[in-house]
């Protein structure tokens, strides 16, 4: 059950609160990550300015990934990518105050691989369509399922089972192909 | 059940559409057949390393984020500082073309007029004799101007080829090994070569095992109707290609073809098209 949207809603604490989240989603989605934070950043405000088109019929998580993703593609697609820097939100800046890092970085499990091997997969990644690299990335975020894909992608769970699948088969068929060379 | 059924319905298997039955099956397969029990492996052991991708992206992202988060301020003292410094370079190139030797006409004149004195003195000179000696000294001064022209900024070390697409991926030979590779340099300041890329482009970009690459030395955005991939130059030697010519690079990574992008396209792309023939592009 998902509850209905509070009129009084205070957008800005959902956004600090998602916003580690968000930006996993726009790495994933993102054909190159340093463009993470400027998509999460215009995903916000345009969450922001539509507020009020949520209907409150999935979490405000999934709604904002869905408008990410959107933004992801125009991105990649839109010929001017340096959007302007915005600077909406104050308090959720990526280097607090204090200093502190907001808790959206993931434990490093890279550091027992050695990064030439990391740069070569995510090379290998790139080369994926982006319809089978995104749901193959998302998976990887934490805590990410299977309905939770089908609901930001918007396609039938089924679909990203097998576009997962078929990624597996060809980053494993590529990663194998490049060591036999 | 055996391995060509398991092969055929692992696609069922991983997106969970197998029966009762069928999964009963499949696991007593797997237990006895170690090939099927390897290929299953091997497509698990891609999550972890998408998980490692993903953490490295996050790392990029959060480097990319946090550096360029400056105040408004900051970044106004940035650019001042930027424009002090290019008035600095200009004021500093100044003066060293005023004490270039020969640069200056109320240097060398000086030095012309003590030398000849002693002649004078003596006797042997004529007036004229001071004026010819000075005529030399004019054009010099071209060429203390072009002795301060900016150096090649490519070293000769500097890799062969180097590009980076728009997204920052960067790109050498090695990734275009197997394919047959179209370079062609173009820039904004000459359209007609970057027009005439473009007709190549359209003309021959669409055959197999070819790609067509316009590189430019400089990060600039694409004319209006181009539709080539666009990459820039990232500090390599290009195939030791001038500006506006195009080079052809066989399958192996050998030079085939080089010429100017300037002239008549229909010659150009004709040209082209019969060395990839040759090479084996249709």
């Amino acid at each position: 059950m998902v509850a209905a949207p509070d009129p009084q809603y205070d957008f800005e604490t959902a956004a600090r609160d998602c916003r580690p989240f968000l930006l996993q989603i726009a790495v994933a989605s993102a054909r190159n990550p340093v463009d993470a934070e400027d998509i999460v950043q215009e995903a916000l405000l345009r969450g922001f300015r539509g507020i009020r088109r949520f209907r409150g019929d999935c979490p405000l998580r999934i709604w904002l990934s869905r408008i990410v993703v959107r933004v992801a593609i125009n991105h990649h697609r839109s010929a001017a990518r340096r959007l302007k820097r915005w600077v909406f939100f104050g308090d959720v800046e990526i280097v607090r105050e204090d200093g502190s890092q907001p808790e959206f970085d993931p434990p490093d499990h890279s550091r027992n691989v050695p990064r030439e091997r990391i740069m070569d997969v995510d090379r290998q990644v790139n080369r994926l369509p982006d319809e089978f690299k995104m749901p193959l990335l998302m998976l990887a975020v934490d805590g990410m399922t299977i309905p939770e894909i089908a609901e930001i992608l918007e396609i039938p769970q089924g679909t990203v089972k097998s576009r997962v699948f078929y990624a597996r088969k060809r980053l494993k068929n590529a990663l194998e192909k490049r060591r036999k060379k | 059940m055996d391995c060509q059924w398991f092969n055929a319905n692992l696609e069922a298997y991983f997106c969970e559409t197998l029966g009762n039955e069928e999964l009963l099956l499949v696991s007593e397969h797997l237990t006895t057949c170690l090939s099927c029990r390897n290929e299953v492996q091997s497509l698990r052991d891609v999550d972890p390393m998408v998980r490692q991708v993903l953490d490295y992206r996050m790392t990029k992202a959060r480097l990319a984020a946090s550096a360029p988060r400056r105040s408004i301020g900051f970044q106004l003292g940035l650019a001042g500082a930027g424009v002090a410094l290019a008035a600095a370079i200009v004021f500093g190139v100044f003066l060293h073309q005023a004490n270039e030797p020969g640069g200056s006409a109320s240097i060398v004149p000086p030095t012309l007029q003590s030398s000849d004195s002693p002649d004078t003195k003596a006797g042997k000179g004529s007036d004229s004799t001071p004026t010819v000696r000075a005529k030399p000294v004019a054009p010099d001064q071209p060429a203390a101007v072009k002795s301060i022209a900016p150096e090649p900024i490519i070293p000769a070390g500097a890799p062969e080829f180097a590009v980076i697409d728009p997204s920052g991926y960067s790109k050498s030979l090695s990734d275009y090994r197997g394919r047959v590779l179209l370079i062609g340099i173009w820039s904004a300041d000459r359209k007609e070569t970057a027009q005439n890329l473009q007709r190549v482009y359209q003309a021959l970009g669409t055959r197999r095992n070819l790609s067509v690459l316009g590189v430019s030395r400089r990060k600039q955005d694409p004319l209006p109707g181009m539709t080539f991939p666009v990459v820039f130059n990232d500090g390599s030697r290009l195939l030791e290609a001038r500006d506006f010519e195009y080079v052809v690079v066989d399958k192996e990574g050998h030079e085939q073809l080089r010429g100017s992008l300037a002239g008549d396209s229909n010659a150009l792309i004709s040209k082209i098209r019969t060395k990839l023939e040759q090479l084996g592009v249709r």
